[in-house]
């Protein structure tokens, strides 16, 4: 740990302790600047969780390797129970979701109001951008409903093998938005603002200017605030946009996700549904003036109603109410008025829904694209038994982030319907590190140490070098030697191989400029050496298409 | 909350145009912008050092890489005949890899530690060292050893950042023309390149002239083609002070990147000379290489031809210690 790791710690907790403080000083009831403290630091430890996903530089057992990065996707229970079900294996570090269902069991939805970072980043922008709208509270319960169909159907078809919680799930979802999104984009902006000053001669001449940017530049970089090489991804609009639709639909209706389609929420909901510990409406005190429900971001208190398996647990409630019915309580269930509907759907419409997910399933599993040119699809090492791969695999885009040559990006269909956002390598843009982390460390893939279900298994770098992902065929319609009879060989250069799977054999050929004869260095690829790791392909200088590929085929010796 | 009005406009209008002007007003990337004409045609040694070790190399074996690497330095009359006191100096090594020492794959740290150190003797007042790598920058500098060994002989370890990079003319260049140069090598007092030998898919061997890639920006996949040519042109402009090659283990086979440990042999000498093509032709002909019979080496015969040294083995004059 250096003076600038210190340092930085300090700054986030004085960020969170600072959200406290403020809460306090606007006169913020008790309950509500501690779960505005609470929303901060849980959110602002996923960031720092998320940024710190990078291949640790003195070896996998220092301090930074051995952060739980994933921390957050395994505390769902959802994600839990549909990778283990569909992959039909027990993961041991999946059983950490257990404490949030026993939080669920205890206090409801309390997840959902203080930890969930997805609905902290809903109320942040709420915040900036919606405050003052006018957004009246609905009855909307059957709509409310579609939360717990969408949770039946999804575990139902997980039990059919194809899972698709990684779509809906909000730590799923909220890590590989910020991993895919919205980090990349921050970090382009902040390079910009640090960087482009640079470009003028003037400034960079003038010390205390280029001192203090590149100082700047250089001390988030090390804590991995920025990335040190820069990190895109593929479908980045498609996220982002996914995102921004979810934050928008909240002009119409705070907390719109989490009322109506999150079906962790819905999880947590049935569970928390007689939790003794939140907030209780006395039905015999309320005078029915409506303050509570207007106030309420979730909606959870319709008439004399308090739902408790809607509840998030904001404490917003509690200091409106004129008659003080509205407590905080350890005996919280809801005795109080009977309820005129139910949120909860009945028996009916929860069998309808599973059996919807498993008539889905097969459609879901279905891949047409498999053979087709653009069925290409190079899977991360650890991850070569697809069936398996794609049901154990949360979308969580961990291993995306982690990956330190940029290699893995969410696939479109390549691996048909279930597989929409699973990690693939795109070798054009990064490629497999043979290297990627030293021989006699414990894990040699480091995208398998971050995956929070195990679906990329962990190897061990001797494995790892053993494990083929693709053979790289040259295009010999392309590759410079064959097509302009002059030396290049950048591809023999690059791999990684020890013995080189890459290698020139020397031909004459006659000299398309001079027309003399001369010897001309052309590369062949060794088909038992090649690991498929990609190099080759991302080092090519060919523009667009390349001169050698990667293709997903394990080659017949 | 204040409404949106002229005032305010105005003003963001008037701090936008303001960041333009001072960020330097063109949007062109800085790749593109020309080499300042006061630049010098090349780093010219001290001239009276230079005169005397034209053809010259030095090839010192001592009892470990480090002593290897100050004896050679001293056989050409020590770091104070190419460092004036006071200079600001760059060590440029070969960190182009993501493998240990012990692959051969970068530059032994020791003999980098020992180029420092004699800087700093001779008097120098600060010593930078970087170089491009070819893989994630972060790990090969870490990897490879030599980001400790440079900080704790009190260099500068820094990255090269994109806008470090300028348009350098070539005029002697016979294919290239002009190529971009990290600015601060054209601009240091004094250069000393700290390659380590290897065989070489593309150019047989990559010695000093071939470290010198380096310190080249844009894309240098396209230098691969007539690269024999390239490099010797490169090397009309990128004249190092002084070339300190590293040969206590060197890859002979499978390089520059891959290699087993049976791909490695240790001469355990240190190569130095004041021109980096006199330093190759030595090389090539006295270490252990395997070079493929009819493989020529395709940067030594285009470097004679530019003048950049002694290419053929047998003229070379051998300060041996």
């Amino acid at each position: 740990m250096q003076l600038a790791d210190y340092v930085f710690s300090a700054a986030l907790v004085a960020i969170v302790a600072a959200v406290f403080v403020i809460g306090v000083a606007r006169r913020r009831p008790l309950i509500v600047a501690s779960r505005l403290t609470a929303q901060a630091a849980f959110l602002v430890f996923f960031l720092f969780l998320l940024t710190q996903a990078v291949v640790p530089l003195e070896g996998y057992l220092a301090l930074k390797g051995i952060l739980p990065v994933d921390l957050f996707v395994r505390l769902s229970p959802l994600a839990a129970a549909a990778a283990m079900l569909a992959a039909r294996a027990a993961v041991a570090g999946l059983f950490l979701s257990i404490v949030t269902l026993v939080s669920a069991f205890v206090a409801g939805r309390f997840f959902c109001g203080w930890v969930c970072p997805l609905g902290t980043t809903f109320d942040v922008l709420d915040a900036l951008f919606f405050k003052r709208l006018d957004r009246p509270q609905s009855r909307d319960s059957r709509l409310r409903s579609a939360k717990y169909l969408l949770l039946a159907g999804v575990l139902a078809a997980a039990v059919f093998g194809a899972q698709v919680a990684g779509w809906l799930d909000p730590m799923s979802i909220v890590t590989r938005s910020y991993a895919v999104a919205v980090l990349p984009a921050a970090d382009r902006a902040a390079k910009v603002v640090l960087e482009k000053p640079l470009e003028s001669e003037t400034l960079r001449s003038t010390r205390i200017v280029a001192k203090t940017l590149g100082r700047t530049e250089s001390v988030l970089r090390q804590e991995n605030i920025l990335y040190d090489a820069d990190h895109y991804y593929v479908q980045f609009g498609v996220f982002m946009a996914a995102l921004a639709a979810l934050v928008a639909v909240q002009a119409y209706q705070k907390r719109f996700w989490c009322r109506k389609l999150c079906p962790l929420g819905a999880m947590l909901g049935l569970a928390g549904k007689w939790r003794p510990v939140g907030v209780r409406l006395d039905a015999g005190k309320c005078v029915d003036c409506g303050r509570c429900g207007r106030v309420c971001p979730v909606g959870a208190i319709q008439g004399r109603t308090l739902y408790p398996e809607e509840c998030t647990f904001c404490g917003l409630c509690i200091a409106p109410c004129p008659v003080g019915a509205l407590t905080l309580s350890l005996r919280a269930r809801r005795g109080a008025a009977k309820a005129d509907e139910e949120v909860i759907p009945g028996r009916r419409e929860f069998l309808l829904a599973a059996a919807s997910g498993v008539a889905a399933a097969p459609i879901l599993m279905m891949n047409t694209q498999r053979r087709t040119e653009e069925g290409r699809l190079v899977r991360p090492p650890g991850a070569q038994d697809e069936e398996r791969f794609v049901a154990a695999c949360v979308r969580c885009g961990e291993c995306m982030k982690a990956c330190p040559t940029n290699a893995l990006h969410p696939a479109g269909f390549e691996a048909g319907l279930a597989g929409v956002w699973t990690p693939k390598i795109v070798p054009v843009i990064g490629y497999c590190d043979y290297n990627c982390i030293p021989d006699g460390e414990p894990v040699g893939n480091f995208c398998a140490a971050v995956c929070p279900t195990g679906a990329i298994r962990k190897l061990t770098p001797r494995q790892k070098h053993d494990t083929h992902l693709g053979t790289a065929y040259l295009r010999t319609d392309k590759c410079i030697p064959y097509v302009e009879r002059t030396d290049c060989s950048v591809c023999v250069e690059h791999c990684p191989v020890p013995e080189k799977a890459l290698k020139d054999e020397s031909v004459d050929v006659i000299d398309l400029k001079t027309g003399q004869p001369k010897k001309l260095l052309r590369p062949y690829v060794d088909k038992v050496l090649c690991v498929g790791c990609g190099q080759c392909e991302n080092v090519c200088p060919l523009k667009g298409e390349k001169g050698i590929r990667v293709e997903p085929v394990r080659s017949l010796i | 909350m204040s409404r949106m009005n002229r005032r305010t406009l105005f003003r963001l209008a008037g701090a936008a145009a303001g960041f333009y002007v001072i960020t330097g007003g063109r949007t062109r990337p800085k790749a593109f912008a020309l080499a300042s004409s006061s630049s010098p045609a090349g780093n010219e040694p001290q001239a009276s050092a230079a005169a005397g070790l034209k053809g010259k190399v030095s090839v010192a074996k001592d009892d470990t890489p480090y002593n290897n690497t100050v004896k050679a330095v001293a056989l050409l009359g020590g770091m104070k005949a190419f460092i004036k006191p006071g200079a600001k100096v760059v060590v440029k090594p070969n960190i182009g890899w993501n493998r240990p020492p012990s692959a051969c794959a970068n530059t032994n740290p020791d003999v980098v530690k020992a180029v420092i150190d004699e800087c700093v003797k001779a008097g120098a007042a600060k010593v930078e060292v970087y170089d491009r790598p070819c893989e994630d920058r972060r790990r090969c500098y870490s990897r490879s050893g030599i980001e400790a060994a440079a900080k704790a002989a009190g260099a500068v370890v820094r990255f090269i950042e994109d806008y470090e990079y300028v348009d350098t003319p070539i005029p002697a260049g016979k294919i290239l023309k002009h190529w971009p140069v990290v600015e601060g090598i054209l601009k240091a007092d004094a250069v000393i390149n700290v390659p380590i030998g290897k065989d070489h898919d593309s150019s047989t061997l990559t010695l000093a002239m071939k470290n010198l890639m380096g310190v080249m920006g844009g894309d240098r996949g396209e230098i691969h083609t007539d690269l024999g040519q390239k490099l010797a042109d490169f090397s009309t402009r990128v004249v190092p002070t002084l070339n300190v090659l590293d040969a206590n283990s060197i890859l002979v086979a499978h390089g520059p990147q891959g290699g087993t440990p049976e791909d490695i042999r240790s001469p355990r000498v240190v190569v130095a000379g004041v021109e980096a093509a006199t330093v190759d032709a030595w090389a090539a002909a006295n270490l252990p290489w395997q070079i493929a019979p009819g493989r020529r080496i395709p940067f030594l015969a285009p470097a004679g031809e530019l003048g950049l040294g002694v290419v053929d083995p047998s003229k070379i004059q051998v300060i041996r210690g």
